[in-house]
């Protein structure tokens, strides 16, 4: 389908917090907030449609939902990424809540240490970039799980009703 | 029932946002990302600096008596998007030998015609036998294997 706006747009509505992000001109990523044990089940396309359009205030145009799942957003872990010497980058290191939108910034910048840590591995026979990779990533893990969280607590309702 | 305090809190903070340039500019900063650092370490450390362990030399393409270097990759996930790109970059640029592992070969249709690319169509949860081998005789294990594409674009 075509996107509803060129544009992100973030809303914080009565109803709950909802996303809509453009992935390309005909597909799109959307999230609405939910209870993080809904069952996905009971979203049927239409119903996601007509959240959607409620939350956002615009005409979303439909279309087939190619997937949908409950993500919580909560879930982080601050481990080191490193272990030993096998090194991860990445989600598969951390991941953080989608509302701050970094796992694709995240990702680059471990590469880019991790990267500069080999390279001085293998060129400089110092070992200093690797042993230093977990600080340095985790330094801006944090950061970005600030950024998040300041995101959802801006963003979301938070009671103890469900958000719908 | 969300407290209006906390409601009437939240929409004080984004009229912040959206008026004050102070404001946009630190979630502009953060939400676009925060810099890199750039040419971190090498460019810090003094050369020829020995660590604690004793890395092989693989940037020369020739070691001892004229003998090739040829390092031994592993990638999983070789026909992935990052794994197919990575495993041609490493064909044209690199003397090293590649054994690679993926569902599916459809990605490596263009690779540079060599005997140093090794592929086997497989699932890395069934064929574990063939990915111990590997981890065993490989120098470096490059795990890409991933649920990380696009349904569709």
């Amino acid at each position: 389908m075509p996107p509803a706006s060129e544009e992100l747009i973030y809303a914080n509505d009565d109803r709950g917090f909802a996303l809509l992000s453009m992935r390309s001109p005909t597909v799109s990523r959307l999230y609405l907030q939910c209870t993080p044990d809904e069952d996905v089940e009971e979203w049927s396309d239409h119903r996601i449609w007509d959240e959607l359009r409620t939350r956002l205030h615009l005409q979303v145009p439909g279309g087939p939902v190619l997937q949908k799942s409950v993500t919580p957003d909560a879930e982080f872990r601050g481990r080191a990424p490193a272990f030993g010497r096998l090194f991860l980058a990445g989600d598969a290191a951390h991941i953080v809540p989608p509302t701050g939108a970094k796992g694709m910034n995240l990702a680059i910048a471990d590469v880019q240490v991790l990267a500069q840590g080999l390279q001085a591995f293998y060129r400089e026979d110092s070992t200093e970039g690797l042993d230093t990779y977990s600080s340095v990533c985790l330094n801006r893990v944090w950061k970005v799980q600030r950024f998040s969280w300041w995101m959802t607590s801006l963003l979301h309702r938070f009671d103890d009703e469900d958000a719908v | 029932m969300r407290t209006p305090f906390d409601h009437r809190r939240q929409l004080a903070e984004l009229e912040y946002i959206v008026t004050s340039r102070a404001a946009a500019q630190s979630l502009a900063e953060n939400y676009v990302g925060l810099p890199l650092r750039h040419s971190f370490a090498v460019e810090r450390w003094p050369a020829g600096r020995r660590g604690k362990l004793r890395p092989p030399k693989i940037w020369a393409s020739k070691g001892h008596m004229g003998r090739r270097l040829a390092l031994k990759i592993m990638i999983l996930g070789a026909n992935g998007f990052i794994g197919s790109a990575l495993t041609n970059a490493i064909l044209r640029t690199r003397p090293w030998e590649v054994y690679g592992i993926d569902l599916a070969d459809n990605k490596l249709q263009d690779l540079p015609k060599t005997d140093r690319f090794h592929f086997v169509e497989g699932d890395i949860t069934i064929n574990k036998e063939w990915v111990e081998y590997h981890v065993k005789k490989c120098d470096v294990v490059v795990p890409l294997v991933a649920i990380a594409n696009p349904p569709s674009t």
